[in-house]
């Protein structure tokens, strides 16, 4: 089964169109990355499928595992193993992290008949995943993300995402204001949780995560749709070239 | 609509004598100055947000001082907390000794009925706030408490004061006296809980000596029917500490008045406030810190949370005397706005005749942080779930504070429910 098809998908926000027919198909199991200059509506198009209120779906269709991923609320996209990475994690002062994972986690369970875990049951989940990322448990006694460094907040989300094991995983910007080893913590989070069942969808400005991430389509995305696909070497041409060369042939094709 | 007039004798009654022979004198001076002043109307300006018509309405009268005996034990069980050491009971402003437990109170600790006790000094009447003169000629009971200077009463100490509609509208006037001597300790609840129709009217005085310290919290959880109107008035000698947390969430209409002498020098004084209120309640909260002397600090935390139709009125005032230097004096007032038709009044003011001082306030009245709900349905948690977390994460930095383990298991236990409820209403 196809793990996520988008077809001539149109949304907008506030009623302005920034979505404008785009298509995308992947396969479980595949890595994905969509690159695209700033405005490209790239961003809108994560919290699109991820459920977000704010944005209008005007067009199109979105298949999710056989399911009609439009037709589902965020919750429901969440519980059926669809994950976002936000690019700017919320805080949520008065939730501890633990709360937080706690509410998570269950809700998840719950939906698939399996049994609530208690404090104790997760705190053997979080040892484990914590590795991972090499996270700090007592972090997560704090309120969810607040007071923490932008690095910590994007190591907070590889870490629900090594919790949660989604099915489908989508990291918006994660790499954006990153230094080194942070960006060698998700990299290694994606890398080990690769598998048959998984897929990802990394959406970035820039190349670099792509030095750990070994991608197997890059598409770029401009003006509300994927303008061109190829393998890992069109992630080369646009760290050489930027994205110049799109916009022109973009603007040639108008 | 009974008229004015006939309205302030309803609130007198007829009868004359009422209370301890030594109480008398006192009385007759409140019932002459009530009606002088007349009952509370909307058009005064510190009944300006919360018209006491609702009060009014219930032509409530005195509660009969021989009482109704319908509260059980069952009942007073279901009230106390679970870490209560000791606790006074009053059942439509009578003391219910059968009810109470008073054994093994430890030696320096002088609690008693106040109506059948020693003679106590109640000290002026009130001149300006018509209903705690009111209080002043009609209470029928309450507790005294004296603490002997240096006695540090570990057990906690509940009062329980119930209303009870059932034959009647009654009007509760209950009043508190607690000293403490120099150096003593003393942690104590206030529990105004009940159930149908009734008005509660009640005052407690505090006075501190040097030193003391006082933990309290008063939990007013009274018939959403019930209106409740409250006087906390505390004096603090140097050095002395108050921490009062206020758990306000019944009442269709609720007035709590907090003033605070601070007439020592280093006294600290801590007022914390959660209102939950929903449906068509209205909650209000007036404060008053009187920093008179130097060196003295206070804190005011109040918090509120508002549903449906529901109102709030805060109205924190900090004077700050020209002598009183070194003052560190903080107000902060939040709200949460759960629908567009809540709507909260809120007034900092600030009174400051000292020059080298501290004085911090804030204000803010807002709804739930959407992206916050977001962020949580997006890991799979349902909009409801999502916005009781949020609600309990809002409220739970106050009850945090809350003095002991079981004070807050209690708090958190009522709140659940509560937001529960009203989910069951909204659906």
């Amino acid at each position: 089964m196809t793990m996520l098809e988008v077809k001539d998908l149109h949304a907008s926000v506030a009623g302005t169109k920034i979505l404008k027919g785009l298509d995308l198909t992947i396969q479980p199991g595949e890595i994905h990355c969509i690159m695209g200059p700033n405005g490209s509506g790239k961003s809108t198009l994560s919290r699109v499928l991820a459920g977000h209120e704010d944005y209008e779906v005007n067009d199109g269709l979105v298949t999710y595992r056989g399911m009609s991923l439009l037709d589902m609320e965020a919750h429901e996209r969440a519980r059926e193993g669809y994950f976002l990475a936000f690019q700017y994690p919320v805080e949520i002062p008065g939730v501890s992290g633990m709360q937080f994972l706690r509410a998570s986690v269950n809700a998840i369970r719950k939906h698939h008949g399996l049994e609530e875990l208690d404090a104790m049951d997760l705190m053997g989940v979080f040892r484990e995943k914590a590795k991972l990322v090499d996270l700090d448990l007592n972090s997560l006694k704090r309120s969810v993300n607040e007071g923490f460094s932008g690095g910590e907040k994007k190591r907070n989300e590889m870490f629900q995402m090594a919790v949660l094991e989604p099915r489908m995983c989508v990291l918006d910007e994660i790499d954006s204001g990153l230094d080194i080893d942070a960006l060698k913590i998700v990299a290694n989070t994606v890398n080990t949780m690769r598998s048959p069942e998984r897929s990802t969808l990394i959406i970035t400005h820039y190349q670099r995560l792509l030095e750990y991430i070994v991608p197997d389509y890059v598409h770029v995305m401009f003006d509300g749709r994927i303008v061109k696909s190829g393998g890992k070497e069109l992630a080369h041409k646009l760290e050489a070239e930027g994205y110049g060369w799109i916009e022109q042939n973009e603007q040639m094709v108008v | 609509m009974i008229e004015v007039m006939e309205q302030t004798e309803l609130y007198l009654g007829a009868e004359i004598t009422r209370g301890p022979a030594w109480s008398t004198e006192r009385r007759q001076s409140a019932r002459k100055r009530f009606r002088e002043l007349g009952v509370p109307h909307g058009r005064q300006e510190s009944w300006r947000f919360t018209n006491p018509r609702k009060i009014t309405a219930l032509e409530a009268v005195p509660a009969a001082a021989e009482g109704v005996a319908n509260l059980t034990a069952e009942r007073v069980a279901e009230y106390l907390l679970p870490d209560t050491a000791w606790s006074l009971v009053f059942d439509n402003g009578i003391f219910r000794a059968d009810l109470s437990s008073r054994d093994g109170m430890p030696e320096g600790v002088h609690i008693e009925p106040l109506a059948s006790g020693e003679p106590a000094e109640l000290g002026d009447i009130e001149n300006s706030h018509a209903f705690t003169t009111l209080n002043d000629a009609m209470w029928t009971d309450g507790v005294s408490v004296r603490v002997d200077d240096g006695v540090v009463v570990e057990g906690l100490i509940q009062f329980i004061f119930t209303g009870d509609g059932d034959g009647g509208t009654p009007a509760v006037h209950t009043r508190n006296l607690i000293k403490l001597g120099a150096g003593a300790k003393l942690n104590l609840v206030e529990s105004y809980r009940g159930r149908g129709v009734y008005w509660t009217n009640a005052v407690t005085d505090v006075d501190l000596g040097e030193n003391a310290e006082l933990t309290h919290f008063f939990q007013q959880l009274e018939s959403e029917q019930a209106c409740h109107t409250s006087r906390f008035r505390v004096t603090q000698s140097p050095a002395s500490t108050l921490n009062t947390h206020n758990l306000l969430i019944g009442g269709d209409l609720a007035r709590r008045d907090i003033d605070i002498a601070l007439v020592g020098e280093g006294a600290h004084a801590g007022i914390d406030g959660l209102y939950v209120v929903h449906d068509t309640q209205l909650s209000d909260m007036h404060i008053t810190v009187d920093h008179a002397v130097p060196e003295c600090t206070s804190e005011q935390y109040i918090k509120g949370i508002l549903d449906n139709k529901s109102r709030g009125v805060f109205c924190g005032r900090v004077i700050v005397a020209q002598d009183a230097q070194k003052t560190d004096a903080r107000q902060t007032n939040r709200n949460l706005l759960l629908s567009d038709d809540a709507h909260v009044n809120t007034m900092p003011q600030l009174e400051i005749y000292a020059d080298d001082v501290k004085c911090a306030h804030g204000a803010t009245t807002g709804q739930l942080d959407r992206d916050a709900l977001f962020y949580l349905q997006s890991r799979g948690v349902d909009e409801v779930a999502a916005r009781d977390l949020l609600l309990f994460a809002f409220a739970n930095e106050l009850i945090d504070r809350l003095p002991s383990e079981g004070i807050r298991e209690h708090a958190e236990a009522f709140l659940e429910h509560r937001f529960h409820s009203a989910r069951q209403l909204g659906e």
